[in-house]
């Protein structure tokens, strides 16, 4: 495997991601968007993980199982962010039924 | 594979079923199905105590079974690790403490089956009692079968606890309750010294350079622990003094909370408005036993600790005399024989204090039998006459309740100490003769002399309950119909046939070798339970069969017994008026003997009443009103309240892109801040 990514370019990629992610939730209004955005971060960190795990595999000594140690855990996140997303979807139509709009400026009735 | 873990853990396994049954699932079972339960827990241990035992005499002939669970504490790396295991060992002293205590305990449980059934007087609570009753049994086999100092004081303490809820059964009852809860403070007070004990001996092996907490250890040890030696602080006159004599003195103290011993005594007098079960229970082979079993577990530190023996021997002599007084005086027959507990125990701390611990566990074997069987057999006694406690309401019912004046004077002839053919007599010929040969104790004659009337107080006392409650002129209530008075029932009857049969029997197995060679002829090794225990005691005193003047000694205790019981008869059955005038004679000694020598309000006074005024002035109205709540509790509300209805109000916009820029914002600033130092 000789032409597989490095972990230089993998995690610059992440970072990109994420960066992407970040700016999407700070910039955009509509809330199904921001969601979309925060689901792009999330990834961004899990393929952090998972390349992390293949390159310190066999060098840190905790990482035995062959370098799986990240794989598992960015699927576990996986895992949890669907269901995250699965809730957050319903209270996105929740709010859409009840207000008719999704622009998250007019939704301030929690504040103080 | 052994089962010796399976010896506490079905009393124990017993406990948590009836616990849950009570406190999660709300279901109160009858007296006969929980007390099926726990009899059936402790008889599997007197079996499981058996095959082990037998497994111990076998041919393979090991010194101790060690089951060892797991391991519970570890501390520190290498050579210098603290590692203690959960394990249990079944050596001949644990062997002896374990067919004993449920032998005895589940012969009282099926008393207690009997007992607790027509029971309609209080709040029925069948199955709280053998909850407690199966957490005492459980507690104090884990703690003759543990096999370190860590073990055994965690089961110290819950054997404390066990005895509190036991004693205070019938809780709604202050009077109870108090009494079971001087028990409770003054055994914590015990726990702590017994800690102290402990701690003192490890930190002398650890100075030496090994850390153990084992039995088996600390006895191959204890050449360093009698060479070892702590500074007395000044005002106790300073110098040296060996560790061996500080560890003793403070297992002394814990001895003396648990078992009533002098001046801590006083508690035990009281604490007797519980079930009689439960009562032959704490009597015989739990509470007051478990200071008996600690103190021969650790004969070899009180062989190199005299001033703690000599300590020993003269608070049990002097437990045993005044006890005896003291139960002498009662008009409660429960409370004639709980003094007569604490003086019974006190006897064994004799042969303790001259170095003769098998005697002593004879004592407590003895005592178990005898003391377990007039407690029942009294209870029938108060059962069949509407719990009428008081000796002098009671006369003559012996010739309505035959079978149990048969028990009756089983009992009374075993602690009275008068025939040669029962337990208690042999028990208490040993410590005496062990005693009289011993003459290096200070005050040596003084000692044999209040021996000798302790013995003979005793078979008074106990000879003037049989008197007073099956002979004489009956004086029962009017309530009582006397043609209706009966023996009780059959499983209460069983129970006292089956501790009678012990009390005959258990003489058998302790029989010093100078009675054996006079009773029976050529018989090798007669005092078998000395031989059997011989491996896990160190006998500081020489042996006294066969010395010169251990007849006369022998002969004394015999004498004395018989001097006790034939006045008590006399005077009480024939020479009423001469009673009276004795006692009125005597007037002062007998009041101060009535009301128990004032021992329990005067240690309700020393450990409780400071506590309780502490509590209320100092810590209720100072620490309590003002620091935690004044000052923590509204204080902090004030601060918050201040800041939130301000300043702080402003940042709550309730705009959710506000909220995300400062998160990011945040989470940046963590980032830059992490980065920057772990580059240093």
């Amino acid at each position: 495997m000789t032409d597989a990514p490095g972990l230089d370019r993998l995690v610059a990629l992440s970072l990109v991601l994420f960066a992407l992610g970040m700016i999407g939730v700070l910039w955009r209004r509509n809330l199904l968007l921001i969601l979309m955005s925060l689901q792009l971060m999330m990834a961004a960190g899990q393929l952090a993980f998972v390349a992390f795990g293949r390159a310190w595999a066999g060098v840190v000594d905790s990482v035995s199982r062959g370098g799986s140690d990240g794989q598992v855990v960015a699927l576990a996140a996986l895992v949890v962010g669907a269901a995250q997303i699965v809730v957050g979807l319903a209270i996105v139509i929740a709010a859409f039924r009840n207000r008719g709009s999704l622009d998250v400026e007019q939704a301030r009735a929690m504040r103080w | 594979m052994t089962s010796v873990r399976f010896i506490p853990a079905l009393p124990l396994l017993a406990a948590l079923f009836h616990g849950l049954m009570i406190g999660v699932f709300r279901r109160n079972l009858s007296a006969r199905v929980a007390g099926a339960i726990t009899v059936g827990s402790v008889a599997g241990a007197l079996l499981l105590s058996v095959v082990s035992f037998a497994e111990l005499i076998g041919p393979t002939s090991e010194d101790a079974i060690v089951d060892r669970v797991g391991t519970w504490i570890g501390l520190g790396i290498g050579s210098s690790a603290l590692v203690v295991d959960l394990s249990l060992r079944f050596d001949p002293l644990a062997a002896v403490m374990c067919l004993l205590i449920t032998g005895v305990g589940s012969i009282s449980l099926v008393y207690s089956v009997g007992d607790l059934r027509g029971d309609e007087r209080e709040d029925r609570g069948e199955q709280r009692f053998f909850a407690f009753a199966s957490l005492l049994l459980g507690a104090m086999l884990l703690l003759v079968l543990a096999d370190d100092f860590v073990l055994l004081i965690a089961a110290w303490s819950a054997v404390g606890v066990a005895t509190w809820w036991l004693l205070g059964f019938w809780y709604r009852d202050d009077a109870r309750v108090r009494a079971a809860t001087l028990a409770f403070v003054l055994g914590r007070i015990g726990d702590a010294a017994l800690i102290g004990a402990f701690a003192v001996t490890f930190w002398a092996l650890a100075e030496a350079g090994s850390y153990e907490a084992g039995f088996v250890a600390l006895r191959q040890a204890s050449p360093t622990l009698a060479a070892a030696t702590l500074e007395w602080p000044v005002w106790l006159g300073g110098g040296p003094v060996p560790v061996s004599e500080v560890a003793c003195l403070l297992v002394l103290l814990a001895i003396a909370t648990k078992a009533g011993q002098l001046p801590l005594t006083g508690w035990l007098g009281e604490a007797i408005g519980a079930p009689v079960g439960a009562l032959v229970l704490v009597h015989t082979v739990t509470t007051v036993a478990a200071p008996i079993y600690l103190a021969t577990r650790l004969s070899f530190l009180f062989a190199d600790a005299p001033f703690a023996s000599a300590l020993a021997a003269w608070m049990g002599v002097t437990t045993a005399f005044v006890g005896a007084l003291v139960s002498c005086a009662q008009i409660d027959v429960l409370r004639v024989l709980a003094w007569s507990t604490a003086s019974q125990i006190g006897f064994a701390f004799v042969a303790i204090g001259v170095g003769a611990p098998t005697a002593a566990i004879f004592q407590l074997i003895a005592h178990a039998f005898h003391k377990g069987l007039i407690l029942m057999a009294m209870g029938a006694v108060i059962a069949a006459i509407g719990l009428e406690r008081d000796l002098w309401r009671m006369g003559n019912l012996g010739s309505r309740l035959w079978r149990t004046r048969i028990d009756v004077w089983i009992a009374v002839l075993s602690i009275a100490a008068a025939l040669p053919i029962t337990t208690g007599f042999f028990a208490l010929e040993q410590i005496v003769v062990a005693a009289g040969v011993d003459d290096t104790l200070p005050g040596h004659f003084v000692l044999i002399a209040l021996l000798l009337s302790a013995a003979s107080a005793t078979a008074f006392s106990i000879v003037r309950v049989i008197a007073l409650s099956l002979y004489g002129d009956t004086r029962i209530p009017s309530s009582v119909r006397w043609d209706e008075l009966e023996d009780p029932g059959p499983l209460i009857l069983w129970s006292m046939a089956a501790l009678a049969a012990l009390t005959i029997g258990g003489a058998l197995i302790g029989m010093p070798q100078m009675w054996a060679d006079l009773l029976f002829s050529d018989i090798q090794n007669a005092n078998s339970l000395q031989h059997f225990l011989a491996p896990s005691v160190v006998a500081a005193g020489s042996t006294p069969d066969g010395q010169a003047g251990a007849w006369s000694y022998a002969g004394l205790a015999a004498l004395m017994g018989v001097l006790g019981a034939l006045p008590a008869f006399w005077l009480y059955l024939q020479r009423p008026r001469m009673l009276a005038e004795i006692t009125s004679r005597i007037g002062w000694l007998h009041r101060g003997l009535l009301r128990g020598m004032d021992l329990e309000p005067a240690l309700h006074r020393l450990f409780i009443a400071p506590v309780l005024a502490l509590a209320g002035r100092w810590l209720a109205r100072g620490v309590e009103e003002r620091v935690i709540e004044g000052l923590t509790l509204r204080g902090s509300a004030r601060v918050v309240q201040s800041l939130a209805g301000g300043w702080l109000r402003s940042a709550q916009t309730g705009s959710a892109m506000l909220y995300i820029a400062a998160t990011i914002a945040v989470g940046l600033g963590l980032l830059i801040f992490l980065l920057h130092a772990s580059r240093g």
